[in-house]
């Protein structure tokens, strides 16, 4: 028993998770700190296993993460330095395994377990524990702790420090010059944390600590509405259609704590740094052809001239993306006036009428493609915004040109909630999107029976459905003001027209992606606001998307949104 | 219809702002507009970036040629009154009738002058109002990302404009041929609230339109990080002493406020 004394004892004495000053100060009296040794103290007092014996590993927090580990008949600590650590356990909430290996290899951890959990063997050993892995890496121990930060906050010179984490448990977590909590990360505000929960401070609970143990859990990060705003969290949930985004710990994990935004307060390292869609390729020599395509019909002169002015401005400043200007005429009367204005050899008029934006949109991408390396459809009562075409040539190759991406429309942008630092979106509006070559040529264009309005949305889901993402590039930016809308129009008969266009694009979305309750009420506003007659038969679409297609990419869940709203 | 446009920049490191501010006058529709940029002591360099801007973004030939009027003196002094008055000796000087402002960060929408000039012909009036949004953006570092919009301006007539001010530098259009030219000054005296007490002063002596309160013609920009050019932004120092020059300038304010006589006509309700 002696000689297992000894074994023990040396496995402690080795080892930085047992911190023998720290123990001895925490858990025993003055009078018995000098009689034995900590370790002694330690292995001979079961009570005492449970114990946190330093930043790095609490005995009560390991043996809760399972069975086996509480059945143990021996100091836990001893277990995780001689097996734990090679198992990937966790030794303490201050400790994430998975969020140290996802900074080690520099990527997400794969959502399968068995593969996530042989990846963090293979990169646990590496090291020959916990203490080596934090010092050799010096990789931040969980999400809100960042070594740099808690260094710079504090005035603790970080080259004087194995690692920081381990000062912040020793030290105390409040400073000892003024009595000042300790701060750790950019991302949350530890004296705020105290300021809102008086019972922490009172009963001297590590801030840190009990956030990651607890504070989540109990939603008491809600209390910090100048950092994280619900709608932020709610949003993403369902731009993701996932529901655990609506939980912090879970968007922490997902985010790694500095991707995505969850409010108004909340830091992001893209506050400071540009985001690498927008910095990779800005100085690519790389040469490409882009189409802009614009579907016409009853447009005035002054918004044709700006239009094309705007064109030949960006062509001017276009080192390498070489623009030509497609125009599909749908009220061909017109024809010798719009020629008058872009060149006959740009305009294709319609052989049969007006056969609609999408269809008309569909024209100009067969004649386009397969020449031109991308295609930008924009609305004729726009205009570019200096460098437009060029963001979004290089915004769709930071994206493996995977994607159906909407330019930034000026002077507001569309309403509808995109992700702030990755850019996805629900749908991508037909008034300004742009389109590699290899999309078209997999997806198609659009659908021809939907006339105007939700052609858009259908076209967006299509794409999704086929694997591709729907983007927004907020730093290309088309002018196109449709502002005036929300304010009080005089106008009913026009408003009128709009909102039966719309509900009866609508109502041919719903049917053809088999949402038919959605489908029927529509029908029923139609009717109501006497858009239609009573028993008015609509044409319905020839193919339907498959069900089983449908329930993973259509959304019907925000009116004619068919997106949840920032605003408006 | 001929608009001047004064537009105040002193940020040199804010350009991507002031091109958005320029975008929207550029696309203003039914109007010509001639921008006048007016900088604080920018150097040389500054001033060519500024050009350089206005000549990638101002090319609509239906648009009046921008004027850049850069103001140097020793001082390191607030100049931002004395910026509007430089501003708007420029537009006296163009002949133009109509004079709007607008801040770098903020915006307007393509109808704004249509509609206030429209308004000023029609309805004889020498200063009309509209309505702006306020819209909170996150500002990061390649764009605002923009996460709620709302209407806060309440206020309906010139009653309520007198009692507190609910109409942004951008919310109105100023008929400057039918007004007394000599009340065209802000108090140089004042670097906060002085756009109210110059607002105060012309409505005081002049017809107003409010007929098109219910239309929205552009965005006051709000960002999360508190940078905004308001008496609180970073560059004003620490709150308390923000808090003084707020209040030193409210003294002044009242005081010019009691020596403002006031007419009332029908149009102003």
């Amino acid at each position: 028993m002696i000689s297992k004394l000894l074994h023990k004892k040396s496995i402690l004495q080795q080892s930085p998770l047992f911190d023998g000053e720290y123990f001895l100060k925490s858990y025993c009296k003055n009078e018995e700190i000098q009689a034995v040794s900590a370790e002694v103290r330690f292995l001979n007092e079961r009570s005492l296993w449970s114990c946190a014996t330093s930043g790095f590993f609490n005995g009560e927090y390991y043996t809760y993460q399972s069975d086996d580990l509480k059945a143990l008949s021996y100091p836990p600590i001893i277990h995780y330095i001689t097996d734990g650590y090679f198992e990937a356990r966790r030794p303490s909430a201050l400790i994430d395994i998975d969020y140290l290996v996802s900074q080690i290899i520099d990527e997400e951890l794969p959502d399968d377990d068995h593969e996530r959990h042989k990846l963090k063997l293979s990169v646990l050993d590496q090291y020959a524990g916990i203490y080596d892995l934090l010092k050799s890496t010096k990789k931040n121990p969980n999400k809100l702790f960042d070594n740099q930060y808690f260094c710079e906050i504090n005035n603790i010179n970080l080259d004087e420090l194995e690692v920081p984490i381990q000062y912040y448990y020793r030290n105390g977590v409040y400073c000892s010059d003024n009595g000042a909590v300790l701060e750790t990360t950019p991302l949350f505000c530890m004296e705020k944390y105290l300021g809102k929960n008086e019972d922490l401070r009172v009963a001297q609970v590590n801030p840190l600590e009990h956030l990651l143990t607890h504070g989540l859990r109990e939603k008491r990060l809600r209390c910090m509405n100048d950092l994280i705003i619900e709608s932020f969290l709610d949003n993403t949930a369902d731009l993701y259609q996932d529901d655990r985004f609506k939980d912090h710990e879970y968007f922490l994990s997902k985010s790694l704590a500095c991707g995505q935004i969850a409010g108004s307060k909340w830091k992001s390292v893209y506050s400071d740094n540009s985001n690498p869609a927008f910095s990779d390729g800005r100085d690519s020599e790389l040469e490409s052809h882009v189409t802009l395509g614009t579907v016409l019909y009853n447009n005035s002169e002054q918004e044709l001239k700006r239009l094309k002015s705007s064109i030949d401005k960006e062509r001017e400043f276009s080192e390498y993306v070489t623009i030509n200007d497609l125009y599909f005429v749908n009220d061909v009367e017109n024809t010798e006036f719009y020629i008058s204005i872009f060149g006959e050899d740009k305009v294709i008029q319609s052989e049969s009428g007006n056969i609609g934006f999408g269809s008309g949109h569909n024209a100009l991408m067969e004649h386009a493609f397969p020449e031109s390396d991308y295609y930008f459809g924009i609305n004729p009562d726009g205009c570019l915004i200096r460098d437009c075409v060029k963001s979004l040539v290089n915004f769709s190759r930071h994206y493996n040109d995977a994607s159906l991406v909407e330019a930034n429309i000026l002077p507001l942008n569309h309403p509808k909630w995109h992700d702030p630092v990755l850019f996805d979106t629900k749908w991508v509006s037909g008034a300004a999107f742009f389109l590699p070559r290899g999309l078209w040529a997999d997806v198609g264009g659009f659908d021809q029976n939907i006339h105007m309005y939700c052609e858009d949305v259908d076209f967006s889901w299509r794409v999704k459905a086929a694997g591709y993402s729907l983007k927004v590039c907020p730093t290309a930016n088309f002018f196109h003001d449709v502002t005036s809308r929300n304010s009080v129009s005089d106008d009913d008969a026009v408003e009128k027209r709009r909102k039966r266009s719309m509900l009866m694009g609508a109502y041919h979305l719903a049917v053809k992606w088999q949402a038919q309750d959605v489908a029927d009420e529509y029908y029923q506003t139609l009717v109501n606001e006497n858009l239609i007659l009573p028993h008015q038969k609509i044409d319905k679409p020839a193919q339907l998307i498959p069900k089983s297609v449908s329930a993973e990419v259509a959304d019907f869940g925000h009116g004619l949104r068919f997106s949840p709203s920032r605003f408006w | 219809m001929n608009v001047s446009c004064v537009v105040r920049f002193h940020d040199s490191n804010s350009v991507a702002y002031l091109e958005r501010a320029l975008h929207s006058l550029h696309t203003q529709t039914e109007v010509s507009v001639k921008p006048i940029i007016v900088l604080q002591r920018f150097s040389n360099a500054e001033v060519a970036k500024i050009e350089s801007v206005l000549s990638r973004n101002w090319y609509f030939p239906e648009h009046q040629p921008p004027e850049i009027i850069n103001f140097q003196d020793d001082s390191n002094c607030d100049a931002r009154s004395k910026l509007m008055n430089l501003g708007m000796n420029c537009h006296l000087e163009s002949g133009n009738s109509f004079l709007g402002f607008l801040d770098y960060d903020d915006f307007l929408y393509s109808h704004a002058y249509a509609t206030l000039t429209k308004t000023l012909i029609e309805k004889n009036a020498a200063v009309a109002f509209a309505r702006v949004e306020l819209a909170k953006v996150i500002p990061l570092k390649d764009y605002d990302f923009v996460y709620d919009m709302s209407k806060p301006y309440s206020g309906k007539n010139k009653l309520d404009l007198l009692r507190d001010n609910f109409c942004p530098l951008h919310s109105y259009l100023i008929r400057t041929d039918l007004i007394d030219q000599s009340l065209l000054f802000f108090r140089e005296n004042m670097t906060r609230v002085e756009d109210y007490e110059f607002l105060i002063r012309l409505i005081g002596q002049n017809p107003c339109d409010f007929s098109n309160l219910n239309k929205f013609i552009g965005c006051y920009v709000m960002r999360s990080d508190g940078t905004n050019t308001t008496p609180w932004s970073a560059e004003c120092g620490d709150v308390e002493s923000k808090t003084s020059i707020w209040a030193e300038n409210v003294k002044l304010l009242n005081m010019y406020k009691s020596s403002t006589e006031v007419k009332f006509y029908a149009s102003d309700f």
